[in-house]
């Protein structure tokens, strides 16, 4: 029997696969690592059936490699298919080295096939979240009529957010808005992971915030890969709060724009539908305030109005009954002095009589008429009997008096 | 008639809900001198807290402040 050396062995073996893959191939495979160093990229591939790991091995692009594959696709979107979780479809020369064994080294890769992966991955999610009813469920949560406190997620430094922010915050209508920054990849394989902890963390404190809004600038398409995962797109379905997203871009929509309250194509449209929200808000508030500004007044007039025509009615109606009291009070006038005059008169009347009566009656009267007046003593005599013999007796007549001696008393 | 309390703490939609309250009694109702005074103010004040809340200088300071 002999026996081989390693050395021998993978030797043979090398000749072996130089002769059975002479040309280039193109194969599948996941990518499952890839790191680079000198502007080479070492990659780990791998192929699954399930969550089982059927194949897997390591592969290389050389730095020259890389920099035609470059021009050739774009730095965003070759960035954006090198990444781990992607399908690739590579030309690879397979060559077995006896000291490093089996070597996939890549020469070209054909980003379409990767992007219908994406595509048909993309399918199945939307059918899937279509299956469980999360396609609209965010979109039915009432969304506040002012979107002031807001829990965005996004990546600081992206131009996106920069003009999100800056939009916001010099709005012409002086409006403010509480913004609470939650710092995360927006490309790559951690998109997934960084914003579902991130979203976690916000409903667990859903109360300080009115909605969610989601930001990140341009991109190449195969960037947007990470917003149909079906992971993020769940929880953002489920969200207890109104998920608004911004994520720049022009013609596709990602499943996370489908499953959200509301997707607008920038960041700065983001910023606009809040500001603009807040605007209508203020508006119909000034609306109605100014309408119950102009129709207490219209009240008021109207309640003047009814007032004056009172006062109207009660001048005119005390008018006539004034006159009517006038008109009375005269008449009652007229007649209480001529009932008085009349009284008056009576009155004088009888006065006149009584003087002349009391004239008539007067001794001066009687004197005059011839009667005269006897007296003794200075006192009037009634009786006979009061007087006796040689009394001198005082005769009072209208002009004088005379005196008498009395000499013959007859009874 | 039943005194209104105004909530320490107003949020946008029942500033707007009550507002449009008023409105909708101008307009149904026959709403008498005393009580328009009233609405008229309170209308007044809704409009105010919400101009202010929508710029809310305060919550800015007392982030300062912290």
């Amino acid at each position: 029997m002999t026996a081989y050396s390693l050395f021998e062995l993978n030797l043979h073996v090398r000749q072996v696969v130089a002769l059975n893959f002479p040309d280039s191939l193109w194969v599948t495979a996941e990518v499952a690592q890839i790191k680079e160093s000198r502007g080479h990229h070492y990659l780990e591939l791998l192929q699954k059936e399930g969550e089982e790991v059927i194949a897997q091995c390591p592969a290389m692009i050389w730095e020259t490699v890389y920099r035609q594959l470059k021009r050739k696709l774009g730095e965003p979107t070759l960035e954006a298919i090198l990444q781990a979780g992607m399908q690739l479809l590579m030309k690879v020369k397979v060559e077995f080295h006896e000291r490093y064994g089996l070597k996939i080294t890549i020469e070209d890769i054909d980003d379409t096939y990767t992007e219908g992966q994406m595509a048909m991955q993309r399918r199945k999610n939307l059918l899937t979240l279509y299956d469980l009813g999360l396609l609209e469920k965010n979109a039915k949560l009432p969304l506040p009529m002012v979107l002031q406190r807001l829990a965005v997620i996004t990546s600081e430094r992206a131009a996106g957010f920069q003009d999100f922010f800056k939009h916001l915050k010099t709005n012409q209508f002086g409006y403010f808005f509480d913004l609470k920054i939650f710092s995360a990849a927006v490309q790559g394989v951690n998109v997934e992971r960084e914003f579902c902890a991130h979203l976690e963390t916000i409903a667990a404190q859903k109360n300080q915030f009115d909605a969610v809004v989601i930001i990140r600038g341009g991109g190449a398409k195969l960037d947007l890969a990470a917003f149909d995962s079906f992971i993020l797109c769940k929880a953002v379905a489920n969200f207890p709060l109104p998920v608004l997203v911004g994520i720049g871009h022009e013609t596709d929509e990602t499943l996370l724009d489908i499953v959200s309250h509301k997707a607008l194509k920038t960041p700065t449209a983001v910023a606009n539908f809040l500001i603009d929200r807040s605007m209508e808000y203020e508006s119909q508030m000034v609306g109605m305030a100014q309408y119950i500004s102009r129709q207490s007044l219209q009240i008021i007039q109207e309640n003047q109005n009814i007032l004056n025509l009172s006062f109207q009615q009660i001048r005119s109606k005390s008018n006539g009954l004034i006159q009517y009291l006038q008109q009375n009070m005269e008449n009652i006038a007229q007649n209480t002095a001529t009932y008085w005059k009349n009284k008056i008169k009576n009155e004088n009347n009888s006065l006149d009589n009584l003087e002349k009566i009391t004239q008539i009656l007067s001794p001066d009267a009687a004197l005059k008429r011839g009667f005269s007046m006897t007296m003794l003593n200075g006192k009037p005599i009634i009786s006979v009997q009061n007087v006796q013999k040689n009394d001198i007796l005082n005769t009072v007549f209208q002009d004088g008096s005379l005196e008498s001696t009395v000499t013959k008393i007859n009874q | 008639m039943k005194e209104k309390k105004i909530p320490t703490e107003l949020d946008y939609q029942s500033a707007f809900d009550e507002l449009q309250q008023i409105v909708r009694q101008l307009q149904e109702e026959v709403v008498g001198i005393d009580e328009l005074t009233q609405k008229v103010r309170r209308a007044s004040e809704l409009q105010n807290f919400c101009k202010e809340k929508l710029r809310k200088i305060e919550l800015e300071l007392q982030k300062i402040e912290i």
